[in-house]
C-alpha cells in the first residue's frame, strides 16, 4: 500500500512537471504531436527507472560508505549521461522501428532535469532500493501524463486563434499554468 | 589506437582534476556546513528553553533529545527533535518539554516545503518569536495576525497559559474557540490542515518515541 | 584567412536580448520556473548558474585543443558538474539560507541545457576571453530575466520585492503566483510580451530599411 502511495504522489500529487517544475525543456519542445509525446515519455521512463536503480547502489555501496558524498553531482550526470548512451545502443541493435520512433529524443534526455531531479529526491527522501523504483515509475508516469495531456491540446489549439505573440511557447506556458492549477486538486490525498 | 590512447587520458585526467580539485573543496567547506547545522541547533534549543546548557541525552532513529540544565545544576526542560512527512516534504520540527515531561512548552519549526502562504503559517513570525524571547505579552499581542495563522503559539501556552499535553495524544479540530479547546486539542490552520495535522502527528511520535527509548535506557 | 570577428560588444550583448537564453531560445527553464518564487532567490539562482558559466567556459576553452572529439561532452559534463558541485558546498557553507531556498536546483543547475549549450557551441570553438565574454552575455540575460519573473510573483503574491513590502497590507497578495501555476502563467505572458516587442521592433527596421531605399537619389 505504501508502494502505491509512492506511486500516486510521483505521478499525481507532486506531478513532476506541473507541481515539481522538473521536465520543462521536453515539456515544451516535445508536446507538439501525440505520437512523440507518447514516445519521449516512454524512453524517459525507461530511463528514469534504470537511472534510479544504478544511483541507488553507487550512493549507498560507493559514494556513502567512503564518505564521498560531495562527489554525488558527478558521479550521478556521468551515470545519467552513460545510461543514455548504452540504452540508445541497446535499442539500435534489438528493434530498429523502436529505434526510429524514439532515436532522436534519446540524446535529448540526458540534459533533462526530470532524471537528475529523480535521482537526487530519492536519495533525499531516503528510500529503500525498490522505493526508489516504484518512485521513478511514478514520475516517469506522470511526465508521460503532463505531456500526453499537454500534446492532445496543443493538437486541438492548432485550429484555434491564438494571438500571434503567444503562439508556440507562449500559450504552451499559460496552458500548462491551468493544467498545474487543475492537478492542485491532487495535493492533500494521503496515503 | 592513439586516439583511444588520447581519449582515455583525457578522461582520467579530467576526472582525476574533477576529484582533486572537488576534495579540496569538502575539505573546505565540511567543517563550515556542520558549524552552521549546529548554530541553528543550539539557537533553536536557546529559544525553546533559554538559560540553560543542553547536554545530549538521546541521539537514534531520526530522534534527537536534550536535557537543558541551569548553570545551578537542575533541569529546565526538555528538547526534542523530529521529522515527518508535511504536505510537501519532511517536516523537521523541535518541542520544549518541562522537566516532568509531562506538558509541551513550545514548538519550532527547523525545516519545512510546506505551501508558501498556507502550510507555512506552521512557523512563527519574525515578531512573535522576539516577543516570546522577550516574554513580552504586549508586543505578542501586537504581533498577532489573525486566530488561525498563531498555530505555533498554541504550542506556547499563549493567551489563557493552558499547556499542551505531552502524552501523544494531540488532536487537531476546527472551527472552535481558543477557550473551548481542551490540553490535547489544537486549532488547526484554515486550508492547511494538512500542515496542521503533520505536526501534530511528528508531536506526538516524538513524544511517544523519546518516552520509549528513555525506558528502554533506564532514566528519567 | 581570418574568420570575421564579430564585434566584442555585440558578443557580450547578444545573451541580454536577442539571444537571450530563456526567452528567445527556451532553455534553462526548469530553474526559471521553480525558484522565482522571490526576486533574491531568483538573483541567487542566476549568479550561481552564471558563476558555473563562467568557469566551465573558461577552462574549457582553455583545453580545448587538447580534448578530443569523441569524448569532448562526457568532457564537458565533468568540468561542468565539478564547478557546479563546487558552488553548491560553497553555498551550503557561507549562504546557508539561500541554498536552504534554492533547495536541488543547486545541483540540477548541471543539466541546464544553456550551460552545455555554450560550451558547444561557443567554448570549444572560441578563445577564452572571447568565452567569458559570451559567458557573462548568457549569464546576464538569464540572470536579468529571473529577476525579473521572481520580482513580478513577489510582489504580486507576497506584496514585497526583495524582502520589502512594496504594497499596501490592503493588498490582498495573489498567492497562486507563488505556485507552479502563477510560475507558468507569468512566464508564458512574458514570453508573448517579449514577442510583441521583438515584432515591433523587426517592423520598425524594416519600415526605416524600406524608407531608406525609397529615399530620393540625389540627382
Amino acid at each position: 500500500m505504501e508502494l502505491f502511495g509512492i506511486f500516486i504522489t510521483a505521478a499525481l500529487i507532486n506531478n513532476f512537471v506541473l507541481s515539481q517544475f522538473l521536465g520543462i525543456c521536453p515539456f515544451v519542445g516535445v508536446s507538439g504531436k501525440l505520437s512523440s509525446a507518447t514516445s519521449m515519455g516512454m524512453a524517459t521512463t525507461f530511463v528514469m527507472v534504470m537511472a534510479s536503480m544504478v544511483t541507488f547502489l553507487i550512493q549507498h555501496y560507493i559514494l556513502e560508505p567512503n564518505g564521498l558524498g560531495f562527489l554525488q553531482t558527478v558521479a550521478f550526470i556521468l551515470v545519467i549521461a552513460s545510461l543514455v548512451q548504452f540504452v540508445e545502443m541497446v535499442i539500435k541493435k534489438v528493434s530498429t522501428p523502436l529505434y526510429r520512433a524514439l532515436g532522436i529524443f534519446l540524446p535529448l534526455i540526458t540534459t533533462n532535469c526530470a532524471i537528475m531531479g529523480l535521482c537526487l529526491f530519492a536519495v533525499m527522501k531516503d528510500y529503500t532500493f525498490i522505493q526508489s523504483l516504484i518512485f521513478a515509475l511514478g514520475a516517469g508516469a506522470g511526465f508521460t501524463l503532463a505531456l500526453v495531456l499537454m500534446a492532445g491540446i496543443r493538437e486541438e489549439l492548432e485550429l484555434a486563434n491564438v494571438p500571434g505573440s503567444l503562439q508556440g511557447a507562449g500559450i504552451t506556458m499559460v496552458v500548462a499554468g491551468i493544467m498545474a492549477l487543475a492537478f492542485m486538486g491532487f495535493a492533500g490525498m494521503k496515503f | 589506437m592513439k586516439i583511444t590512447l588520447h581519449m582515455l587520458a583525457t578522461l582520467i585526467v579530467v576526472g582525476m582534476l574533477s576529484g582533486g580539485g572537488l576534495s579540496l573543496m569538502n575539505g573546505w567547506a565540511d567543517p563550515l556546513i556542520k558549524e552552521n547545522q549546529r548554530k541553528v541547533r543550539d539557537e533553536a534549543i536557546g529559544f525553546l528553553v533559554p538559560g540553560g546548557t543542553p547536554e545530549q541525552a538521546v541521539d537514534q532513529d531520526g530522534l534527537s533529545a536534550w536535557r537543558v540544565i541551569s548553570p545551578e545544576g537542575d533541569l529546565k526542560g526538555w528538547v526534542v527533535r523530529y521529522a515527518g512527512i508535511g504536505f510537501q516534504d519532511k517536516i523537521d520540527i523541535m518541542i520544549a518539554l518541562d522537566p516532568t515531561r509531562t506538558e509541551i512548552r513550545g514548538l519550532k519549526v527547523l525545516d519545512d516545503s510546506e505551501t508558501p502562504g498556507l502550510g507555512t503559517w506552521i512557523r512563527l513570525f519574525p515578531a512573535q518569536e522576539e516577543a516570546l524571547l522577550a516574554d513580552d505579552d504586549r508586543a505578542l499581542d501586537a504581533a498577532l495576525v489573525d486566530d488561525t495563522k498563531n498555530f505555533p503559539l498554541q504550542f506556547f501556552g499563549y493567551g489563557d497559559g493552558q499547556r499542551l499535553s505531552a502524552a501523544g495524544d494531540l488532536v487537531v479540530v476546527k472551527g472552535k474557540k481558543r477557550s473551548e479547546l481542551g490540553p490535547d486539542q489544537v486549532q488547526s490552520i484554515t486550508a492547511a490542515t494538512i500542515s496542521s495535522v503533520a505536526v501534530a502527528d511528528i508531536v506526538n511520535a516524538a513524544v511517544t518515541k523519546l518516552s520509549a527509548v528513555l525506558a528502554e535506557q533506564g532514566g528519567v | 584567412m581570418a574568420k570575421k570577428q564579430v564585434n566584442i560588444g555585440t558578443e557580450f550583448a547578444k545573451g541580454l536580448w536577442d539571444q537571450n537564453p530563456v526567452l528567445r531560445a527556451l532553455l534553462g527553464l526548469c530553474p526559471v520556473l521553480a525558484v522565482t518564487t522571490s526576486a533574491e532567490n531568483g538573483l541567487g539562482m542566476g549568479m550561481a548558474t552564471t558563476f558555473v558559466l563562467l568557469c566551465a567556459s573558461f577552462i574549457i576553452s582553455l583545453v580545448r585543443k587538447l580534448i578530443p572529439a569523441q569524448v569532448r561532452i562526457a568532457s564537458f559534463i565533468v568540468v561542468i558538474a565539478t564547478f557546479v558541485t563546487i558552488v553548491d558546498l560553497g553555498m551550503k557553507a557561507k549562504f546557508p539560507a539561500l541554498s536552504k531556498s534554492l533547495g536541488a536546483f543547486i545541483p540540477l543547475i548541471v543539466v541546464n541545457c544553456l550551460i552545455l549549450g555554450r560550451q558547444e557551441a561557443f567554448a570549444s570553438k572560441n578563445n577564452p576571453f572571447r568565452s567569458l565574454v559570451d559567458g557573462l552575455g548568457m549569464g546576464l540575460g538569464f540572470t536579468a530575466t529571473l529577476v525579473t519573473l521572481g520580482g513580478i510573483r513577489e510582489v504580486l503574491g507576497n506584496r514585497t520585492l526583495f524582502g520589502f513590502q512594496v504594497l499596501p497590507d490592503m493588498w490582498e497578495p495573489w498567492i497562486v503566483m507563488i505556485l507552479p501555476a502563477g510560475a507558468f502563467l507569468t512566464l508564458g505572458l512574458m514570453l508573448g510580451g517579449v514577442n510583441i516587442i521583438t515584432q515591433r521592433r523587426e517592423q520598425a527596421a524594416l519600415k526605416a530599411a524600406r524608407l531608406s531605399s525609397l529615399a530620393p537619389k540625389e540627382a
